[in-house]
C-alpha cells in the first residue's frame, strides 16, 4: 500500500529559501516542507518541539558543521545541542552519506573530464568539505586554494597546502567549533574585508573549479567576486538557489549530488537521508555497506570513500563541548517533573546495585534480614529522573521524577502501615514541592495499609495506584501470548473462547478486574480466593455481568489446575506455594501478575511446555531517556508508572485508582487512553527474560505432543 | 453576482477586528484561526496548519489574506521567527495547495528599517547589516519567503508593508501602549523634570525622521482596498507596498504634540541626534522609561515611498496626524484611565 511521509526540512541557515514540495519514491509519496531557523539552536528545538508529533522525519540541513581532520572529528557544540533534542522520530543529517556520493561523483567526473583539478581548484570553506578536498589534495597537490581564512576570519589570505597545515586548522577548529554561529558572516562589511574581497578574487583569477554548497555561497551575498566565469561545483539541488548562484556569473554549475536520487529538483543529502530510512523503515542510520550498495558499485570507489566515512575519534574539542552542554544542561535546563513515582528495592540484591554497597555480597546470609530492616529506617530519596515522555497524540511533553524506598516488601510486610504512610506523604510533599502534578505508588507502596486511601488523603496532589493500567496491559499481554500460541479456538457463534481461565486471587483488585474480562471471552471461569464468601459475592457479580460464562469457584487452586487453558495469578502471597506448576495443563498460558511472583525460575524450568509470563509492561511514548536502574529490560516500565504519566498527559490529576477495588470503566478508560497516546506493549518477560516468537513455538510444539500422549 | 471568497488569517488581532467588517462586506470571509470560534480551525505552526485541505479546495477561494504574526518589538527570537517566518511558509503551502489566486501578506515598515537608500522602495531588504530586534529580522525575512516561494497556482503576492499602527479616528481606542503612546508614557513619568528645565528641552530624535503613523481603521479599509484591487486587477508576481501616510509626523510635532496632551508646559524642544545613539537609547531608557527598542525607530524611520500605494488608493487615503490628533489622545487617555 502507498504511504504518505512527511518530512520537516530544518535549515539552520537563512529562511529565503523555504519550500515546500511532494514526490513519490519507491512507491511511496513524500511531502517535504523545509522551514528556517535562521543560526538560532532555539529556533531548531521549537520547531522540532511542535512538528515531532506530524512528521515522520526531520531533515537537517546547514547544520553547524561536523569536520573530520586527521582520523578525529571535530563537531560544532551547537550541532551537539541540536542533535541532542528529543524527538520520537529520526533527525538526519546526511554526514556519512554526503562522503560517500560527492567523493563517488567527483571520480567519475573527474573520470569523464568534466572536472580536471590540475586546473585548479579552490575551496572557500575547506573545512566544510574535507573529503573534497583531501581526496583533491593526495593527488593534485599544487592545484587546491583553500579561503577558509577569508570566509571565516575575514583575512585576504589563500592558502595553498603546506606541511603545517593540519596542525593549524585542528588548533583554529578547537576555538571555532565552540563559538556560536551567526546570521552575518563577517563577510562583506568593513572596508578591509572589501578590500581583501578584491585581494581574493585577483588571487584566484588562474583557478578553473570553485567547491561550495549552494547555502553557504549565497551567505556571501554581494561577497562573490571569485565566482565569476568558474565552474562552480555544488552538491544539493534547489532551483532558486541556482537561479540566484547564476547572478555571480559562474561559467557553468557541476553537481555532485548523484542523478539517480534526484527525484524532485529540490534535493539535498539531508532529505535523502531522510527518504532512505524511511523507504527502509529504520529509524537509525542505514550503514555504511548500506548506502555504498545505494550509490555507487565500484568497489575501488568504496574503498576511497570509506576513508573519509569510517567512525573516527572525537576530539578533544567535541569531548569538551558535549561535557559543556550536559553541565549546562543539568544546571539551567533541567526540566520540573510533572508527576512522580514511587518505588522500592524489590529484593535484597537490589541494594547491591547502589554504588559503594557492592561489597555486601560478602556479608553471611543470614545477616540479610537484619540488614534489610535496618535499611528500611533510611530516609526516602530521590533515584531518578524519566524524562521526554511525549504524547504521540498531542505531543506534549512531561517529565518524571522517581523515588525510592530503601525498604523490600518483606520489611514493608512487617512493619506499621502508619510509618509507611508517613514517609510516603514526605515524598508527596516533596514532589509536589518540586512540581509534580501527580504521583503514582509503586509495586509494594500501593498494597500498604488501605491501598493508597489514606496516603491520598493527606498527599497535597492526587495519588494513584497505577492498578488500573497494570491490569490492563495484563490481559493486554495475556491476549497477545494466548493469540500467538494458536492452542484456543473461539466459537464464531457466541463468540466466546472454547476453554477454561482460572484466576486466582480472584478477589483481589487485579484479579477482579482480570475475572470479568475473562468472563466476557472464556466459556468456563474458575475463580480461587482463599474466602469463600467472598468469591461467592464475586461470582454473583460475575454471573449479573456475563451471564453465558460458566463460573466455578474454589478454594484450591490445585483442584481445577490441570484443566485451565489460561491463569492469571494475582496474590501477595510470601513464602508459599499456591498452586503447584507440575499440576498445570500443558500448553497453558499462566500470566502471573503477583508480587512476589508465584512461579520462579525453577517452576518455569520444569514445564517447558507452559508459558509463565511476568504481568504486562510497556513501552512510554516518545524518547524516553530514564537515569535509573528499574529491573526492566530496554525502555520499558511499569505499567502502574505508566498511569501515573498517562494522567499528566491528559491533564487528569485525580485519585484515579484507589483501594482495593478497580473499577471496571477506568480500566477500560486507561486502556483507551494508552493507545491514544502512542503507549507500547514491550517485549513480553518471562523468567528467564523476554519471550522470543521462537520460544512460543517452541512451547506450542511441546505441548502438542504432550497432549498427545 | 456572488462575492468572491477569502480566506483570512489573524482576524482575531487589533487590526483584524477592523478589518473582518468591511471585509465581510465585499468577500464571503473564512476566518482561520485556533480560537474555535472562526469558519475555519488551524493553526499556522502545525504541519499543513493543521488543516484538511482537500476539503477545503472544494471553497474556491479568491484571495489569501494572510493577517497572522507575532507584532511585538520586544518578543523573544524563537517566537519571531516561528510565527513570522515558519508560519509564513505554511500559509504559503496551504494558499498553494488550495490553489488560491492571490497572496496579501501583512508586513510592518519595521522589515525596511536597513535599507541603505534615501527614500525606501517598498520591495528593499537589506540582510548585511544587523537587524535591530529580532521582531524586524523576522519580518524581513517573511517577506523574502513570501517573495521566493515556490508556487504555480499563486501567481500573485502582494505585500503591504503596514505603518505603525495607532488608534482609529473615531475614538482613538487603543488595546496596549506601543510606539508613539511611549512619548506621552515618559513624560509623564519625567513631569517634574521636565517642568523644571529653565531651557529648551532636549529630547532624543532627528529633524530628518518621519513616523509613519496610520489609524487602524484607514489601515483596515486600505487592506480591504488591496484584496478588491488584487481581485480586479489579478496583479502578477510579487508586489510591495508600504501602507504609509504621505507626510508622516515629525519627532519634534509628537513631542510637541504629547507634551500639549499632557498639560506639561515647557519651553520649546531641541531634538538630539548628534551623540551617539546607543548612550541616548541608554539614558532615555534609564531616565524616562522609554524602551530602547521603540526608541530606535523613533530615532531611526527613513522615508518610505508610497508612489505606487498612491496610485491604489488615492492621494488622500491617510490622514495626517493633526487631522485626528484630538482623537489620538483621547484614545490614550480612555486607555490609561481604565488601567
Amino acid at each position: 500500500m502507498k504511504r504518505t511521509y512527511r518530512i520537516a526540512e530544518i535549515s539552520f541557515g537563512r529562511p529565503h529559501w523555504d519550500a515546500a514540495y511532494e514526490f513519490d519514491f519507491a512507491g511511496d509519496h513524500y511531502e517535504v516542507q523545509r522551514f528556517s531557523a535562521n543560526f538560532s539552536v532555539e529556533t531548531v528545538k521549537r520547531l522540532i518541539g511542535t512538528l515531532r508529533n506530524q512528521v515522520d522525519a526531520f531533515a537537517l540541513t546547514s547544520l553547524p558543521p561536523v569536520i573530520k581532520l586527521d582520523q578525529k572529528s571535530y563537531v560544532h557544540r551547537q550541532y551537539l545541542e541540536i542533535m541532542a533534542t528529543p524527538s520520537p522520530v529520526p533527525l538526519c543529517d546526511g554526514t556519512g552519506l554526503r562522503e560517500i556520493a560527492n567523493i563517488n561523483s567527483l571520480v567519475k567526473h573527474i573520470e569523464s573530464g568534466s572536472i580536471q583539478p590540475e586546473r585548479g581548484t579552490f575551496f572557500p570553506t575547506a573545512v566544510l568539505s574535507t573529503e573534497l578536498e583531501e581526496y583533491i589534495r593526495h593527488r593534485y597537490r599544487k592545484s587546491v586554494y583553500i579561503g577558509d581564512a577569508y570566509s571565516l576570519l575575514g583575512l585576504p589570505w589563500m592558502i595553498q597546502p603546506f606541511p603545517g597545515l593540519m596542525t593549524i586548522s585542528k588548533l583554529a577548529l578547537n576555538v571555532a567549533n565552540i563559538k556560536d554561529l551567526k546570521n552575518n558572516t563577517p563577510l562583506a562589511q568593513s572596508k578591509l574585508q572589501k578590500i581583501s574581497r578584491s585581494s581574493l578574487a585577483a588571487q584566484v583569477e588562474d583557478v578553473q573549479y570553485v567547491f561550495c554548497d549552494l547555502p553557504l555561497l549565497l551567505l556571501f551575498d554581494a561577497a562573490t567576486d571569485f565566482v565569476r566565469g568558474k565552474d562552480l561545483v555544488i552538491w544539493s539541488s534547489h532551483p532558486a538557489m541556482e537561479e540566484e548562484a547564476k547572478k555571480y556569473s559562474p561559467r557553468s554549475i557541476i553537481n555532485l549530488f548523484p542523478e539517480n536520487y534526484r527525484v524532485h529538483p529540490y534535493m539535498n543529502y539531508s532529505v535523502l537521508d531522510a527518504m532512505l530510512r524511511l523507504s527502509h523503515k529504520r529509524t537509525a542510520a542505514l550503514s555504511i555497506e548500506e548506502w555504498e550498495q545505494l550509490i555507487t558499485e565500484d568497489v575501488e570507489i568504496r574503498q576511497v570513500a570509506r576513508k573519509y566515512v569510517m567512525t573516527r575519534n572525537s576530539s578533544t574539542q567535541t569531548k569538551i563541548s558535549q561535557g559543556i552542554n550536559s553541565v549546562r544542561n543539568k544546571i539551567f535546563k533541567q526540566p520540573e517533573p510533572d508527576f512522580a513515582f514511587v518505588i522500592h528495592a524489590l529484593s535484597h540484591n537490589d541494594f547491591m546495585h547502589v554504588p559503594g554497597l557492592g561489597v555486601l555480597k560478602h556479608m553471611p546470609k543470614e545477616w540479610n534480614d537484619s540488614f534489610d530492616r535496618m535499611a528500611a529506617k533510611a530516609p526516602p530519596f530521590v533515584y531518578g529522573n524519566i524524562k521526554h515522555i511525549i504524547s504521540a497524540e498531542s505531543g506534549k511533553e512531561i517529565n518524571g521524577i522517581i523515588y525510592a524506598l530503601p525498604a523490600t516488601p518483606k520489611v514493608l510486610k512487617a512493619s506499621d502501615p502508619e510509618v509507611i504512610y508517613r514517609k510516603i506523604e514526605s515524598i508527596c510533599y516533596d514532589a509536589a514541592n518540586r512540581g509534580a502534578k501527580m504521583i503514582g505508588l509503586g509495586a509494594y507502596t500501593k498494597i500498604v495499609g488501605d491501598q493508597g486511601v489514606t496516603i491520598n488523603q493527606n498527599s497535597p496532589i492526587p495519588v494513584t495506584t497505577g492498578n488500573s493500567l497494570s491490569a490492563s496491559a495484563t490481559l493486554w499481554a495475556l491476549a497477545d501470548v494466548v493469540q500467538r500460541m494458536h492452542l484456543l479456538k473461539q466459537n464464531p457463534e457466541t463468540g466466546y473462547v472454547d476453554g477454561m481461565a482460572m484466576v486466582i486471587g480472584a478477589t483481589g483488585s487485579i484479579g477482579k478486574v482480570s475475572a470479568k474480562l475473562l468472563s466476557m471471552i472464556f466459556k468456563k471461569l474458575c475463580l480461587v480466593a482463599p474466602r469463600l464468601n467472598r468469591l461467592e459475592e464475586l461470582r454473583q457479580e460475575i454471573q449479573a455481568m456475563s451471564p453465558k460464562c460458566e463460573v466455578i469457584i474454589t478454594t484450591d487452586a490445585n483442584e481445577l489446575a490441570p484443566d485451565a487453558d489460561v491463569l492469571v495469578t494475582a496474590t501477595s502471597a510470601f513464602d508459599q506455594k499456591i498452586v503447584d506448576v507440575m499440576r498445570l495443563k500443558p500448553g497453558a498460558v499462566v500470566c502471573d501478575c503477583s508480587r512476589p511472583l508465584d512461579f520462579d525460575i525453577e517452576d518455569a524450568k520444569k514445564r517447558p511446555d507452559v508459558l509463565i509470563i511476568e504481568s504486562g509492561e510497556v513501552v512510554l511514548p516518545g524518547p524516553v531517556e530514564m537515569n535509573f536502574e528499574m529491573g526492566l529490560p530496554g525502555k520499558a516500565v511499569y505499567a502502574c508508572l505508566a498511569e501515573t504519566a498517562l494522567l499528566t498527559l491528559e491533564g487528569q490529576y485525580e485519585p484515579f485508582t484507589m483501594g482495593r477495588d478497580i473499577e471496571w470503566n477506568k480500566v477500560k478508560q486507561i486502556y483507551r487512553m494508552a493507545r491514544r497516546h502512542g503507549v507500547q506493549l514491550a517485549a513480553i518477560q518471562g523468567h528467564t527474560g523476554i519471550i522470543t516468537d521462537k520460544e512460543i513455538a517452541l512451547t506450542r510444539d511441546l505441548a502438542l505432543s504432550r497432549r498427545k500422549k | 453576482m456572488t462575492k468572491p471568497r477569502i480566506l483570512v488569517t489573524g482576524g482575531t488581532g487589533f487590526l483584524g477586528k477592523r478589518v473582518l467588517p468591511l471585509l465581510r462586506e465585499k468577500f464571503e470571509v473564512d476566518v482561520l484561526s485556533r480560537s474555535g470560534k472562526t469558519e475555519v480551525q488551524g493553526d499556522l505552526c502545525q504541519w499543513n496548519a493543521g488543516l484538511d485541505l482537500e476539503s477545503l479546495c472544494s471553497k474556491n477561494y479568491s484571495v489569501f489574506l494572510h493577517m497572522a504574526g507575532l507584532y511585538d518589538l520586544m518578543a523573544a527570537k524563537v517566537d519571531c521567527y516561528q510565527h513570522n517566518i515558519s508560519a509564513m511558509g505554511t500559509a504559503l503551502k496551504v494558499a498553494e495547495a488550495l490553489q488560491i489566486p492571490f497572496f496579501v501578506n501583512t508586513s510592518t515598515v519595521a522589515a525596511g528599517i536597513n535599507s541603505s537608500l534615501g527614500v525606501v522602495r517598498p520591495n528593499d531588504l537589506n540582510f548585511a547589516k544587523p537587524f535591530p530586534d529580532a521582531y524586524s529580522e523576522s519580518k524581513a525575512h517573511g517577506e523574502q519567503v513570501l517573495h521566493n516561494w515556490p508556487m504555480e497556482h499563486t501567481t500573485g503576492r502582494i505585500n503591504l508593508r503596514l505603518g505603525v499602527l495607532v488608534g482609529d479616528t473615531k475614538t482613538g481606542a487603543i488595546e496596549r501602549i506601543d510606539g508613539p503612546y511611549h512619548a506621552a508614557e515618559a513624560f509623564n513619568k519625567i513631569r517634574s523634570l521636565v517642568e523644571s528645565v529653565p531651557t529648551s528641552l532636549p529630547l532624543p530624535g532627528s529633524e530628518k525622521t518621519r513616523l509613519p503613523l496610520v489609524p487602524v481603521d484607514k489601515c483596515a479599509e486600505a487592506i480591504v482596498k488591496f484584496c478588491e484591487w488584487a481581485v480586479q486587477s489579478k496583479p502578477q508576481g510579487y508586489h510591495s507596498f508600504h501602507v504609509t501616510p504621505n507626510q508622516g509626523l515629525s519627532v519634534r510635532d509628537l513631542y510637541t504634540s504629547a507634551l500639549k496632551s499632557q498639560a506639561i508646559p515647557h519651553k520649546g524642544v531641541v531634538l538630539v541626534d548628534k551623540i551617539s545613539e546607543a548612550l541616548i537609547l541608554k539614558i532615555s531608557s534609564f531616565i524616562a522609561r522609554f524602551p530602547e527598542e521603540e526608541l530606535h525607530y523613533l530615532m531611526n524611520f527613513p522615508i518610505y515611498d508610497t508612489t505606487a500605494t498612491r496610485e491604489i488608493l488615492g492621494e488622500t487615503w491617510c490622514p495626517e496626524f493633526f487631522q485626528y490628533e484630538q482623537k489620538f489622545w483621547s484614545g490614550y487617555e480612555a486607555y490609561v484611565s481604565n488601567r
